[in-house]
């Protein structure tokens, strides 16, 4: 990436930090955690969408494209989601064994995170 | 029930998951189809000033806003028309999809409609209003609802005279039955309760809970292995074991008197 900014977005189970856990859904996360690459930045935001009757992941890949994320890693990313992700131009990778967001963001760092098939969404 | 009446109409409004015509039309997919529309919107780019106003608008995030390009997702769509309403650049117009279809197959003794839910869509009501338009007053008409106490079930009731709870003892059909009540009491629907797969030593779990509540049980299924042998070779029952004929006439009466005699009392 030399240098240039990088925006990565990772699911979280609450405001926290590096040490906070990552959460096992992408759309309905009840927080982001937005790291900047260019200086290790954290910051954490609501997931306003999480708490929608519909359309979860969608509203949460808005909130994503709103934020200016480059890429986001979750474990599981629905359909609509990795559809409205993508069209955003945003990289969609792939979450398995991490279990805390600075795992995630360390093997980010290292390129070591794949590219995410979408799986099935959620009930509604 | 339905077979064991003449003049009948049954509509299958189980629209998710729809089988009343395994027993009653088992050829159903060649017979007559039509379509259930519903509108979607569509956005023209050109005009399209990504001002964000549909987006924000639509309540079940059915639009996104990717590098100034709405994104529609069809499926989450409500088909309200909102977004068409909001656009301050007459850039959306609307599209129509089909959502479901009806099928119809006419018998001696029954008409018979049934209402089915495209795979992939998530919308029943739309499917059931327009099943319901097919309604004949002339009939004795009997609706198969889905099963719960979301949107799909509440339509296919509403405007009925009466609705029949099927529930089995045990623990699970106990619990959904309670749901149920609370539904059908909340959108003051007289109602009364059969019994499926009844057996003695377990009937006790819905028997206490409707005397309780002042419930009638108006007919017990016996859990029986012909009955469900029968039911896996596509054979009603009721044409196949002896005094089920004139058990299900019964009910249908049993039916009437609950439903005038609500009536009655409401118009007290």
């Amino acid at each position: 990436m030399g240098g240039y900014k990088m925006k990565i977005v990772i699911p979280a189970v609450e405001d926290g930090n590096f040490e906070t856990e990552i959460h096992e859904n992408f759309g309905r996360a009840d927080y982001f955690a937005l790291v900047n690459s260019d200086n290790d930045e954290i910051e954490f935001v609501k997931n306003t969408a999480a708490a929608q009757s519909s359309g979860a992941g969608v509203g949460a890949a808005q909130l994503c494209a709103d934020r200016g994320a480059d890429a986001v890693a979750a474990y599981h990313f629905g359909p609509k989601a990795y559809k409205a992700l993508r069209a955003a131009g945003i990289e969609v990778l792939d979450l398995n064994k991490q279990n805390l967001i600075k795992e995630a963001y360390n093997d980010y760092q290292a390129g070591k995170l794949a590219e995410a098939v979408a799986g099935p969404g959620g009930h509604h | 029930m339905a077979l064991a009446l003449e003049n009948v109409q049954l509509l299958d409004a189980d629209v998710e998951e729809p089988n009343d015509y395994l027993f009653i039309s088992p050829e159903i997919e060649n017979k007559k189809v039509e379509s259930v529309m519903r509108l979607i919107p569509e956005v023209d780019d050109d005009k399209c000033t990504a001002c964000r106003k549909c987006v924000d608008f639509c309540e079940y995030n059915a639009l996104a806003m990717m590098l100034d390009n709405v994104l529609v997702f069809e499926e989450v769509c409500h088909s309200c028309g909102g977004c068409k309403i909001v656009c301050p650049e007459n850039a959306i117009t609307e599209k129509e999809k089909e959502l479901g279809k009806l099928r119809h197959d006419k018998l001696d003794e029954i008409d018979f409609w049934q209402g089915e839910l495209n795979t992939g869509e998530e919308k029943a009501v739309p499917v059931i209003e327009k099943l319901k338009t097919k309604i004949d007053r002339d009939k004795k008409v009997i609706i198969d609802s889905p099963p719960g106490t979301t949107c799909p079930t509440i339509e296919a009731i509403t405007d009925t005279d009466f609705t029949v709870v099927v529930t089995e003892p045990s623990s699970f059909g106990l619990h959904d039955l309670k749901m149920v009540v609370e539904m059908l009491v909340q959108i003051k629907q007289p109602f009364a309760v059969v019994i499926n797969r009844a057996e003695a030593d377990s009937d006790y779990l819905i028997e206490d809970y409707c005397q309780e509540e002042g419930i009638n049980i108006l007919l017990k299924i016996p859990f029986s292995r012909k009955i469900a042998e029968l039911y896996s070779n596509g054979k009603p029952f009721v044409n196949e074991i002896e005094g089920w004929q004139r058990k299900f006439e019964k009910l249908y009466r049993d039916i009437r008197k609950e439903a005038s005699g609500y009536e009655r009392n409401n118009s007290n």
